[in-house]
């Protein structure tokens, strides 16, 4: 599904390139729940970037079904990204000035074919599966972090995607919250067919996956 | 979900900037629209003053000059009197192809034998003359009979009134001319057997008698033949008659048209200098709001939006925000220099005309467009900067 071959990222500071992933060997098979634990700096972040297009890597091929994502012009990675991933990010990513409805809705507005009446009626049906059916209409400064986080799952999930891409998707929640998201990501897991990337500090939260993977210096170190 | 939604939301969820934008493009508006109606309105008046009166030189008294410029431009009654021997020496020098006399007169203040006050009175002579048949051709078709009128296009017979009166003397309105914008629009013309009429029955009918000194005239118009030259003939004229100024129409209201250059100027410089501090600040706006939104562009951008979306979604603001800030511009300047459009010539000392709807309509269009231009100019350099920016490192802190 996912292949990263000998992948490496290095960014140019002004203070001199700095080596985000060296060699980088990864296979992820269709609807593995693969969890990817590492300290800060350790190139998760920039792995799952790779993986979704949004940076190029500097050396090598990433794959996903067999073509390599950095060979498309960006309308066809794009397309790709809205048809095929989904994601979480560790920061708020909510749009302030838009409902939790009108949120999950976003991709749906970039894709090839919107339709306002049905990825609306999609929109409220994937919030209430993440238990906000009743906060609809409500802003993102109105919600929690932990319902924050519940709504940005359910955007990732709103164009039906085959990968769930997910950083550090609790790294700002209680510990209870945490549990709770990783729950609903296992649920999601279980219910649907989507393989799941999520990316984590907590080694301890490598037990919510089928797989886990360790990261430490741009380098996968125990597999 | 439309991409225009999210532009109002992101104008409405960040009011300051947004306001910003809006009150820029109003005044970017505002300025064009009152520069243009203004100062194109003062020329075109001027312009059509001189077309209305047809002659390519004006004989008055001497001593007349300035005064004759207001009556045109303000509608300012003026009275001379020069010998009607005047038109026939002038027909007799070469160059010349017609002469035509004129009287002017007005209209008692304050007395009830005259239906408009202090009204600026033109009588031709019908035999000779070159100036005021062609409209009367255009609009009523012949020329005047005794007791008949035309007006400029503010002459109107009072509501209060079966019909119009001057000196007592019942006068039939028969059509009003087109507007000018100058002084013409507020004047009455008639023949001169007419205003010999008036004058007649005056004494009998009138507060105050009209005197029309035996003989004599106000003005002559000259046309010169082609390929004369105006300049020329006029200086004729003069040396040949000291008692008399000859003013070439092409000529006339220079003291005007320099104030109104050097008024150009300013108003151009004061334009430029607003439209450039204007665009400085939307390009500084546009760079906060897009440094502000660098995150959430990013997650726009790996939820699928292209980088063309992208773009589009930050020009959308740009244009809502020029369209409702362009229009509102124009909308408050065209009403208020319709409203005080005697207050501003009263300021200028030079009228000018408003145009009519359709052109008002162009002019407001190329206005929305100017700002519309700018504005787009403005955002476009930090619009494409944060669309063409890696993704994953617009999300980055």
């Amino acid at each position: 599904m996912i292949s990263l071959q000998n992948v490496s990222k290095i960014y140019p500071t002004a203070q001199g390139p700095v080596t985000a992933l060296l060699n980088v060997n990864l296979d992820v098979q269709s609807q593995e729940f693969l969890v990817i634990t590492g300290r800060s700096g350790s190139g998760k972040t920039t792995l799952l970037s790779l993986i979704a297009g949004l940076t190029q890597p500097t050396a090598g091929q990433v794959l996903l079904e067999g073509t390599p994502v950095w060979s498309l012009g960006d309308k066809d990675q794009s397309r790709l990204r809205n048809e095929r991933i989904g994601f979480v990010f560790q920061f708020p990513s909510l749009i302030p000035t838009l409902t939790a409805l009108e949120n999950v809705m976003l991709p749906s507005m970039f894709g090839e074919r919107p339709n306002d009446r049905h990825d609306r009626e999609r929109a409220a049906s994937l919030l209430d599966q993440v238990g906000l059916g009743d906060r609809l209409r409500s802003f993102p400064r109105q919600l929690s972090g932990g319902q924050q986080q519940r709504v940005v799952i359910a955007r990732a999930l709103m164009n039906q995607p085959q990968v769930l891409l997910a950083d550090e998707p609790t790294s700002d929640l209680d510990e209870a919250t945490e549990h709770e998201i990783m729950a609903l990501f296992q649920d999601i897991h279980a219910n649907s067919k989507v393989t799941i990337l999520l990316v984590t500090h907590s080694v301890e939260l490598g037990r919510y996956g089928t797989r886990s993977i360790q990261m430490a210096q741009g380098e996968i170190v125990a597999a | 979900m439309r991409l225009i939604r999210l532009a109002i939301r992101n104008i409405a969820g960040h009011s300051f900037r947004s306001w910003m934008v809006f009150f820029c493009a109003t005044l970017m508006a505002s300025l064009v629209i009152s520069a243009t109606l203004i100062l194109g309105g003062a020329d075109d008046s001027l312009r059509l003053a001189v077309e209305r009166l047809g002659a390519d030189i004006i004989v008055i008294p001497k001593g007349l000059e300035q005064r004759l410029e207001s009556a045109l431009l303000m509608g300012i009654p003026v009275h001379g009197w020069m010998p009607d021997v005047v038109v026939d020496d002038i027909a007799a020098m070469p160059g010349v192809q017609a002469v035509s006399p004129q009287i002017y007169l007005s209209t008692l203040r304050g007395a009830t034998c005259c239906s408009l006050p202090e009204l600026f009175l033109i009588a031709y002579d019908p035999a000779t003359d070159f100036t005021v048949r062609p409209w009367l051709e255009s609009s009523i078709g012949d020329s005047l009979a005794l007791g008949e009128a035309v007006g400029g296009s503010f002459v109107y017979v009072p509501a209060d009134e079966e019909g119009f009166v001057v000196y007592g003397y019942p006068l039939e309105l028969r059509a009003n001319l087109a507007p000018t914008g100058t002084g013409l629009d507020q004047s009455l013309f008639f023949t001169l057997e007419t205003a010999y009429d008036i004058a007649l029955h005056s004494p009998d009918q009138a507060v105050k008698a009209l005197d029309i000194p035996p003989r004599t005239i106000s003005s002559a118009l000259v046309k010169v033949r082609t390929g004369e030259d105006p300049q020329r003939i006029a200086q004729d004229i003069e040396a040949a008659m000291p008692l008399v100024s000859a003013l070439e129409t092409a000529n006339l209201f220079k003291d005007q048209r320099h104030q109104l250059l050097s008024l150009m100027n300013t108003v151009t410089g004061l334009l430029a200098v607003t439209w450039a501090l204007a665009v400085a600040l939307i390009v500084v706006v546009f760079a906060l709001a897009v440094n502000e939104r660098r995150r959430q562009i990013g997650v726009m951008r790996a939820l699928g939006a292209r980088r063309s979306t992208v773009l589009t979604s930050l020009l959308t603001e740009a244009w809502l925000l020029a369209g409702g800030g362009g229009l509102t511009g124009v909308l408050v300047a065209a009403l208020a220099i319709a409203l005080f459009q005697r207050t501003i010539t009263r300021m200028m000392g030079v009228p000018f005309l408003y145009p009519p709807l359709l052109q008002l309509v162009g002019l407001a269009a190329g206005a929305l467009a100017f700002v519309l231009v700018s504005v787009s100019l403005a955002a476009l350099g930090p619009a494409l900067r944060i669309a063409l920016q890696d993704p994953a490192l617009s999300m980055k802190e």
